[in-house]
């Protein structure tokens, strides 16, 4: 049965999310009452979901190399999206991330105490990405770039967890001549002795449409990009259908890792499915109720 | 009666034996005539920071109890212990320029998780006796008797391995509830019989071959008294590497009752 692999310092998996940094990032997310900009929104999900890795993976004193990070930003220019001392890096494992983010920023969280009552206090939690908003959508280089990741991975690593390839995107491609298609079939037939990379899409909503979440046909898509995405998108192995199910997410036998007009909660929500799917099952685990 | 008690732990492939997270108590090979005689093994969980030491004073604190065999008082006291353990850790920590970094807060916050089981034998006023135990969690009991296996306890059936069963959190304050997910067991054992007492990876192992109506007991009981620890170490390592058992840390112990 492919997807179950154990994931291992031995045996890391590789995480590429790719993020659209385009000018109309800049926008607020559908649904956001406090109009928070696109960019800002994903950021901060990703920020949030690389400290959660971050605690997954610690140890004493330390961080076990289970997870190699690669964030792919694509906009004015596509490269490497990691600020601080990991700028420029193509991809990290998960210590070095830990040990070098590129600054830190205070958060309000809300707790209940001991008596029952929600207290708030805050936190400091590291970050590694900011907000970027400025150009076009290269979405063809960045699945390019994205490519030649996962095939020096595979290399190196070929019987691990497939790697899994997060694109977050509020548009069409642009320039439309640069059709990423073929390079996106592609990196889609790449795989490791357990199955093939693990592709996901998300599409961010610029209103407040109702958001398709894991859709299983292309029939309910709005349009052609829709229905380009939907393609694109690999099929959710059976842990990870686990893992939706759990969430409350309908779930069927081909549903794909595809989110249109996401907003807030689907951002957040796709992010931890795609990786803590990935890891259920994968490393070992007995958590506390 | 008298007992002898064999045990081994080992780590995951490609980790150190201090490393391992999984205990055993009594931790070193006995040969004892005695009245009675505790014995358990505990798992501690992959996410804590230090949860090998919590299983091993969980383990040891409710086998040294006095008393009869039950999880409370036992639970609190070593819940006290490992805050006095941690509160002396941490000072350490800082003593010597390592602070906490931000990866570790919430792993002190949540606190240590173990699974547990612990068996107490006790001697009749013919020549066999009585056991009961404790579990909380996927440790599982194995009382055998010429070669076949009379009663596996908690877990029924191989298949049910793997799931998230329910842990001994080290926090102060969780000790009623765990005491609710707490099984009980109790029984009656011969002059001959064997406890094997294993954490889940090993147990699980021993329980589908059992399934598959093969009988493991007799090689278990050679390995295991076998004086090379690496014997058994190269066991473990080869049904890894075939796919047949998981790789995660390894407890088991063999009790003798003669």
């Amino acid at each position: 049965m492919a997807y179950e692999h154990e994931i291992s310092r031995e045996h890391p998996v590789a995480m590429i999310f790719l993020i659209d940094q385009s000018t109309s990032m800049e926008d607020p997310v559908g649904g956001s009452e406090e109009g928070h900009k696109k960019a800002e929104i994903v950021a901060d999900a990703l920020n949030r979901l690389l400290v959660e890795l971050g605690y997954t993976a610690a140890k004493r004193e330390g961080i076990r190399d289970w997870f190699h990070i690669s964030v792919i930003g694509y906009g004015a220019t596509t490269g490497p999206a990691f600020e601080g001392p990991m700028r420029d890096r193509e991809q990290v494992p998960i210590s070095e991330l830990a040990q070098n983010p590129a600054g830190y920023e205070e958060r309000t969280k809300k707790e209940y105490d001991g008596a029952g009552d929600l207290v708030e206090h805050t936190v400091t939690v590291p970050v590694w990405v900011y907000p970027v908003h400025n150009g076009a959508t290269p979405m063809h280089d960045a699945f390019t770039q994205a490519y030649t990741i996962v095939e020096d991975w595979l290399r190196r690593y070929p019987s691990c967890f497939p790697p899994i390839v997060l694109n977050i995107t509020d548009g069409e491609y642009y320039p439309a001549a640069q059709n990423p298609a073929a390079v996106i079939e592609s990196l889609a037939s790449l795989a490791s002795s357990d199955g093939n990379v693990l592709l996901f899409n998300l599409h961010i909503s610029d209103d407040r449409s109702a958001p398709i979440v894991f859709p299983d046909s292309a029939d309910a898509l709005p349009d052609e990009f829709a229905r380009q995405l939907f393609t694109w998108s690999s099929v959710i192995p059976p842990k990870m259908r686990e893992e939706a199910a759990q969430k409350k997410f309908r779930v069927s036998d081909g549903m794909r890792g595809f989110v249109f007009n996401a907003s807030i909660h689907e951002i957040i929500e796709f992010l931890d499915l795609g990786t803590r799917g990935a890891t259920a099952g994968a490393l070992p685990a007995a958590e506390p109720r | 009666m008298r007992a002898a008690v064999w045990n081994r732990r080992v780590p995951k492939q490609g980790h150190l034996l201090d490393d391992c997270e999984d205990a055993a108590f009594p931790s070193r090979v006995s040969r004892n005539e005695r009245q009675g005689l505790r014995i358990g093994v505990a798992d501690g969980t992959t996410e804590g920071l230090r949860s090998g030491p919590w299983a091993t004073m969980l383990l040891e604190t409710v086998c040294r109890a006095r008393g009869d065999l039950r999880l409370n008082p036992p639970l609190t006291r070593a819940m006290r212990r490992w805050d006095q353990y941690m509160q002396h850790y941490l000072r350490e920590r800082l003593d010597n320029d390592r602070p906490i970094q931000w990866f570790e807060r919430r792993g002190l916050d949540i606190g240590e998780a173990a699974t547990l089981l612990v068996a107490s034998l006790a001697q009749g006023p013919g020549d066999g006796g009585t056991w009961t135990a404790i579990s909380v969690g996927d440790c599982e009991l194995f009382h055998v008797r010429e070669s076949s296996l009379l009663r596996w306890w908690p877990i029924a059936d191989s298949s049910l391995f793997g799931r998230s069963p329910p842990v001994v959190t080290s926090k102060c304050g969780t000790a009623h509830e765990v005491v609710e997910e707490a099984e009980f067991a109790c029984g009656e054992w011969r002059p001959g019989d064997q406890f094997i007492l294993a954490t889940d990876a090993i147990a699980e192992w021993l329980l589908s071959d059992h399934e598959q109506g093969n009988t493991p007991w007799a090689g278990l009981t050679t390995l295991l008294t076998e004086d090379r620890s690496d014997v058994f170490t190269a066991w473990v390592s080869d049904l890894r590497q075939a796919g047949s058992m998981r790789n995660d840390d390894v407890a088991v112990l063999l009790t003798d009752l003669s």
